[in-house]
């Protein structure tokens, strides 16, 4: 194929010529290159079976004609007559199209200006540069030129910064794309995990740490805001104390579980103090306003980059919504291009395979299934019925045993005396109880959920869905009872009144915002360990047992697989403790970035050497869709007890940056207070209750209005498609009516469709109906057939434009579907200013039987 | 890159990245890879016209179903032989910066296996042959795919795929710019 586009240097291209060589030698292969930079632009979308049969001996005879004329340019250029102005205009296959030319020869390369070979593209750019070097409009050509250059050097350097690129690639080469979705998943939450690190580290920790008076001389703003107290701060400080052993043991124990001397540290709120921190370069820096705002602006920016990683596939999907193609879907996009290994590819053709006989098994099935008797119907919902209904009580019991643990837990450690009267192990455990026990269900429940959703018979596709929307449930609920248990606990409305601190049956915390903090230190801490051990001590032990073992039970047995929807779920469930903790630990991001980052190593190793493929071929498109929005669903869970804590609960009097405000909020309140009147004033309008009211009716509105353009668009895609469709349709009619004229039998035409591969509509410009008859007026003298087949078309070209529509025996009696029709027809004449055509011999021909053959044919 | 990197004039480079989806950098290491395939003769000539032996050595390529009609639809001669402006083109047209529009026409091309510019029910059946490997789908399974596909995608009934209708049906598949990549 391609022949016509071969290149003009030949079987064997010169080293790329520089630009200060003479123009003369680009003008010989000038028109091929035209051509092709037509025809890169013109992929005919219609095509027109008869044209085409007859373009097969015209094109033929063009293409020689032109490599004569070529040949003809050869000889003035050795001849050194080639100067002549008029080179461009002198190829009558391109003139119509050379004003479009200029125009697109000027414009960047990008979508739709892609011509197929690179040595065409370099003409069309050196057309460029010359016209650039010309000179008329360079001002704005150096600017642009300077801003390709930028976009440029962005492109670089996002190239040079792109982390574990190569590591990617290899995953990709072993396990497939989907896989590598998950990678990439992963990435992007270890950024986002370090960007939330470095806020926190940036304006909480380093502040105080580096710049806090030791002692309590207070600089507070805004005395005389109600809800602040510096005197109960006072007696109540002093009051939290934290026992530190020097015990080896004990040191490790405490890391593990937050308590003892890492509850002295920065990573936990306890630390922080409420102090502004007057030695600071500017003056002072409020730490409870810098500790607030940091965390809302941290909430914001997940929210917004997560938005943005959504729309980003979900516009992409969006049209996608409807199951309709997923056939194609399955075969256009089923080969993973970038598969490398052997073993994989052998995998990949075996998932594919099942996959598109389970799914063709699936649609018998569906059909059967339509067939099916109502008994069996009714025992199938039965079965549903029941299913769900254990799946609700699994997960009510899974949420009611984690309340049970931790409310036995908080007991056996209310005790004063628990760490002297048991063993260290048991205390251990006892303090990891929670932690394990939502972690042992995350590791069990999920397999009972796989094993019962067998016995429901849905789809395949809707089973992994169900699967894991289910695992989602156990996953939130697990920690919103931990949540709701810690809330409890720290509700307790049984208060001493000097330090608010719980008395009788209530816990005694100090500080319960640390209290919470070192809970969801130590789930993450354990969750990390428990990713490790999987990896190490369950993924590789079967890995040496499969290569090393001979027996065929080892055989049996083989490699993992790789879990994508459950690795997924397991960082989203990292993410989420990390967006719950941050606020209470605020160094907690930074264990999430470096479980994230050893997790990607960890993971790295299992996709490389000790798992397969999954078998389930994984739709990255949708399932990626599917995390985020479980990770936004998360996000907005974590939001509000996270909120909750900023609006509505009373902050420890004797720890962390708020002690001294009855709410958290009320720092705001003091920073305002010492604005000036006229500020304040401002604030207080756009804090006001109308005010919110009169945003909220505005933002209604912009949705109203956005969703029913949105829903406007719907409509139009549907018309769209009809209108596609009805084109098809006109074609056929057409099709038809030429076999009528001609006297051909419609089905003949099927046999003739294949033509040679040279003549590919897109090897060339699209052939369209007037050129073609004009090859046909201007080559007389060839072969009878081409004669007859000359004949033809005129025949049809005789038909005038009015009658189309009329003969139009529409199935649809729909008079606007034929008007649709009409204007179809008419849109695609194109005047044609046969003026400017410069006279190959026979070109006499009048405009409107032109128009007529572009209405019959171009369509 | 040291040693590429003297193999083009920076205007070269320039002109590469102008016309590709690539980078500099890039074209530098698919340089590399194109040397890799065949390192005497692209050391002799850095144009060394590689035949389709040689290219298919490219481990992406080796198990790739299409391998042999992608050597066919990016070599310029039309015979299968790649040099390095076409592998280079090859290699920008499956990198993650192509459009997808342009991911598409090659895709048709490839598709396209008779090359008539319409995929048929023939070039169907090809290219599920070719998926499903050494395990091939009975007449009836392949029958009813077909069926099901051409349901999906041909709009006009013509029980062929045309660049149009091709085209709309990739739009609807999400996949397909996934997977129709191949990695640096």
């Amino acid at each position: 194929m391609n022949r016509n586009r071969v290149s003009p240097f030949g079987e064997n291209p010169p080293p790329y010529y520089s630009y200060g060589e003479e123009v003369e030698k680009f003008d010989d292969y000038y028109d091929d290159a035209l051509n092709s930079v037509v025809s890169g632009e013109n992929i005919p979308t219609k095509k027109n079976p008869i044209i085409d049969n007859v373009n097969d001996s015209v094109l033929r005879r063009r293409r020689s004609r032109r490599s004569a004329r070529k040949l003809r340019r050869h000889q003035q250029l050795l001849e050194g007559e080639s100067n002549e102005p008029d080179v461009i205009v002198d190829d009558d296959d391109d003139d119509d199209d050379e004003d479009d030319l200029r125009t697109r020869i000027e414009q960047k390369k990008g979508p739709g200006h892609w011509t197929p070979f690179l040595h065409e593209r370099r003409a069309k750019l050196l057309q460029k540069e010359i016209k650039q070097s010309s000179g008329c409009c360079g001002g704005s050509n150096t600017n642009r030129q300077n801003w390709r250059k930028f976009k440029i050097w962005k492109k670089e350097m996002s190239y040079k910064l792109e982390p574990w690129g190569s590591w990617l690639k290899n995953v990709e080469g072993h396990q497939g794309t989907g896989v590598v979705s998950y990678f990439v998943f992963l990435r992007w939450l270890f950024f986002l995990n370090l960007v939330i690190f470095i806020l926190m580290l940036l304006f909480v920790t380093i502040p105080y740490v580096a710049f806090s008076n030791n002692g309590y001389t207070y600089v507070v703003t805004g005395s005389g805001v109600s809800g602040m107290s510096v005197a109960s701060e006072q007696t109540c400080s002093p009051l939290y104390q934290v026992n530190v052993s020097s015990d080896a043991k004990t040191l490790i124990q405490d890391f593990l579980q937050g308590s003892g001397w890492m509850e002295k540290t920065a990573m936990f709120y306890g630390f922080y103090d409420s102090q502004d921190l007057n030695s600071f370069v500017a003056g002072h820096y409020s730490l409870p306003l810098a500790y607030l705002l940091t965390s809302l602006v941290i909430l914001l920016f997940s929210l917004i980059t997560m938005a943005r990683y959504t729309m980003q596939s979900f516009r992409e999907n969006l049209e996608d919504q409807n199951e309709k193609h997923q056939y194609c879907n399955r075969v256009f996009g089923g080969w993973d291009f970038a598969l490398s290994e052997e073993g994989t590819a052998v995998l990949k053709h075996r998932s594919l395979y099942k996959d598109l006989a389970g799914e063709l098994a699936e649609q018998r099935h569906h059909e059967a299934r339509k067939n099916m008797s109502s008994n069996d119907k009714c025992r199938l919902y039965t079965i549903r019925f029941f299913i769900n209904f254990m799946v609700i009580c699994i997960l009510g019991g899974s949420g009611y045993l984690i309340y049970w643990v931790t409310d036995w837990v908080t007991s056996f450690l209310a005790d004063p005396n628990y760490k002297t009267n048991n063993d260290a192990i048991v205390v251990l455990l006892v303090e990891f109880l929670p932690s394990l026990t939502i972690t042992a269900l995350n590791g069990i429940v999920p397999l009972i959920f796989g094993i019962v959703v067998k016995a429901e018979n849905y789809t395949p596709e809707f089973t992994i869905k169900i699967t894991l929307i289910r695992t989602v449930f156990l996953r939130l609920a697990s920690l919103a009872v931990l949540i709701a248990t810690i809330y409890r606990i720290v509700s307790c409305t049984d208060k001493e009144t000097t330090c608010n601190v719980g008395q009788n049956a209530c816990d005694s915390l100090r500080c319960w915002e640390t209290y919470v903090g070192q809970n969801f230190f130590k789930l993450i801490v354990l969750d990390f360990l428990v990713k490790v051990g999987v990896t190490l001590g369950y993924e590789l032990p079967r890995k040496i047992l499969t290569t090393k073992c001979d027996a065929a039970i080892c055989k049996k047995i083989g490699l993992a697989e790789f879990d994508i929807p459950k690795n997924v779920l397991d960082i989203v469930y990292t993410q989420t403790l990390c967006w719950l903790g941050f606020f209470y630990a605020p160094l907690i991001p930074a264990l999430a970035t470096i479980s994230m980052f050893v997790l990607f190593y960890l993971k790295y190793l299992s996709a490389m050497y000790n798992t397969n493929p999954p078998e389930i071929p994984y739709k990255a498109s949708k399932s990626n869709n599917f995390f985020m929005i479980v990770l936004m669903i998360a996000f907005f869970l974590c939001c509000l007890p996270v909120g909750y804590t900023m609006v509505k609960l009373t902050p420890s009097y004797g720890c962390g940056p708020f002690r001294i405000y009855s709410y958290m909020t009320v720092c705001v309140d003091a920073t305002i207070s010492n604005f000036p009147s006229w500020l304040q004033t401002i604030i207080g309008i756009f804090t006001s209750g109308s005010f919110i009211i009169i945003l909220l009716v505005l933002l209604s509105l912009i949705i109203y209005y956005t969703s029913s353009k949105s829903g406007a668009r719907a409509k139009m895609i549907v018309m769209l498609k009809e209108q596609m469709i009805m084109e098809g349709k006109d074609k056929q009619f057409l099709l038809n009516r030429i076999y009528e004229l001609t006297g051909e039998k419609p089905g003949a035409k099927k046999k003739d469709n294949k033509r040679p591969p040279s003549n590919g509509p897109r090897n060339g410009p699209p052939p369209s109906a007037v050129k073609t008859v004009n090859e046909v007026h201007q080559n007389g003298n060839v072969s009878k057939d081409n004669d007859e087949i000359e004949k033809k078309i005129r025949v049809v070209e005789l038909t005038p434009v009015d009658d189309v529509p009329e003969v139009v025996p529409y199935n649809d009696p729909d008079d606007s579907t034929r008007k649709t029709a009409e204007t179809a027809f008419k849109r695609e004449v194109t005047p044609v200013d046969w003026d400017q055509v410069p006279g190959d011999e026979n070109t006499n021909r009048t405009t409107s039987t032109v128009t007529a053959t572009n209405v019959a044919f171009d369509f | 890159m040291g040693g590429s990197q003297s193999v083009f004039s920076e205007q070269e480079l320039s002109d590469y990245q102008e016309l590709t989806y690539f980078t500099k950098k890039e074209i530098l290491h698919v340089f590399k890879r194109f040397q890799t395939l065949d390192p005497d003769s692209v050391e002799r000539d850095k144009n060394a016209k590689l035949n389709r032996e040689t290219i298919l050595k490219l481990p992406e390529l080796q198990v790739n179903p299409f391998n042999d009609r992608i050597t066919t639809v990016f070599s310029s001669a039309g015979d299968g032989c790649m040099t390095f402006e076409d592998f280079l083109d090859m290699m920008s047209v499956f990198s993650d910066n192509a459009p997808k529009n342009v991911k598409v026409e090659y895709a048709f091309r490839i598709y396209d296996f008779d090359e008539d510019d319409v995929i048929s029910g023939k070039d169907l059946r090809e290219v599920i042959n070719r998926l499903t490997g050494e395990q091939a789908l009975n007449d009836e399974e392949m029958e009813q795919l077909i069926q099901n596909i051409l349901e999906e995608a041909d709009l006009d009934d013509d029980d062929s795929l045309s660049f149009a209708e091709f085209e709309h049906v990739i739009s609807k598949a999400p996949d397909f710019i996934n997977s129709f990549r191949i990695r640096l």
